[in-house]
């Protein structure tokens, strides 16, 4: 393969973990849903540790994105 | 005005533009258009809190009520998470939330860079809080801070695996710090302009059907806008809760 077909294949593989950060934001927000739906009156504290649960995974989509920038840019 | 595919804004917004080149010691400090957008957000937040606490009432009118309540989250998230110790950490950690979260809410107004978009800057302020929790730490526990490389119960065989394995997660704490909010606010930003030149695009090119169009990407525009909004506030929010956290393990460092 040549080296740009390599480094498109990098970025393609860089591109997985948004399958794992799918899965838990799928997660996050079952069990957000779920938790609110038998108890609501405990609302407002779910929401809140809901809320850093899925900027915390959501940010490990970002830190892919940012990798696949610099191969793309960078390298 | 012909649309440039070569360098679209989504890109070209993250130029640095050079005001006043200005050289200290062989260091670049120069006046940049990012150094305006933080002199804009530093005279904004001081005239804000300047108008809010001229008159200080025991019955605070709007101005002054709606910086209470801003203060009182802040104390809240530091109080709850790092402990009622950490109430002399309250300035530093309620500095960081207003001045993230208004260069931010500045940012996202027309023409406007933002800061948060550099990780330069996100870096600068993850050290910062970095260094202040070291320092915190070791005032208060002396050289007892370095306890919590090694948890307690640790067989004397894994003590210096261990010990190597805490310290390069302690070391990548300030990265993550700066990067989650470098990462969200540059593919926020990257996202609303590359649909605006989607827009662009197609008025360009497709004359008047592309104006019917564009109509659809200006749509999308839209509800990004209003996605990174809550965006910006989670960001400041995470910030400041993680700032808390790390506090919290330089007060009770065991």
């Amino acid at each position: 393969m040549s080296d740009l077909a390599m480094k498109y294949l990098a970025i393609a593989l860089g591109m997985l973990p948004l399958a794992a950060v799918a899965l838990a934001l799928g997660r996050i927000f079952g069990d957000w849903i779920s938790s609110v739906a038998r108890n609501p009156g405990s609302r407002d504290a779910v929401q809140q540790i809901g809320l850093l649960g899925f900027a915390l995974t959501e940010a490990i989509a970002l830190f892919a994105l940012v990798i696949i920038l610099i191969m793309m840019f960078v390298i | 005005m012909a649309y440039d595919m070569k360098a679209p804004y989504a890109i070209r917004q993250f130029e640095i533009e050079i005001w006043i080149p200005l050289k200290v010691f062989g260091i670049d400090i120069s006046f940049s258009n990012i150094s305006s957008a933080m002199l804009t957000t530093v005279i904004v937040l001081s005239a804000y809190v300047w108008l809010a606490m001229r008159r200080p009432a025991i019955i605070p009118n709007r101005l002054q009520a709606s910086l209470e309540i801003v203060y009182d989250f802040v104390a809240k998230v530091v109080i709850d998470t790092a402990g009622p110790e950490a109430k002399g950490h309250i300035p530093f950690v309620f500095s960081l939330f207003v001045f993230i979260l208004f260069g931010t809410l500045i940012g996202l107004t027309p023409m406007k860079e933002t800061f948060a978009t550099h990780l330069v800057i996100t870096f600068a302020l993850a050290l910062l809080v970095f260094v202040y929790i070291i320092s915190v730490g070791l005032r208060r526990n002396g050289t007892l801070f370095f306890r919590q490389f090694l948890p307690s119960g640790t067989p004397l065989w894994l003590a210096p695996l261990i010990v190597l394995v805490e310290a390069v997660s302690y070391l990548a704490k300030p990265i993550t710090l700066g990067v989650r909010l470098f990462a969200n606010m540059f593919a926020g930003h990257m996202l609303i302009k590359l649909f605006g030149d989607f827009a662009a695009l197609m008025v360009d090119r497709l004359g008047p059907i592309g104006i019917v169009a564009a109509m659809a990407p200006v749509a999308m525009m839209v509800i990004f806008f209003a996605f990174e909004v809550i965006v910006v506030l989670i960001q400041s929010y995470v910030f400041i809760l993680l700032t808390s956290v790390y506090l919290r393990s330089a007060i009770h460092a065991h």
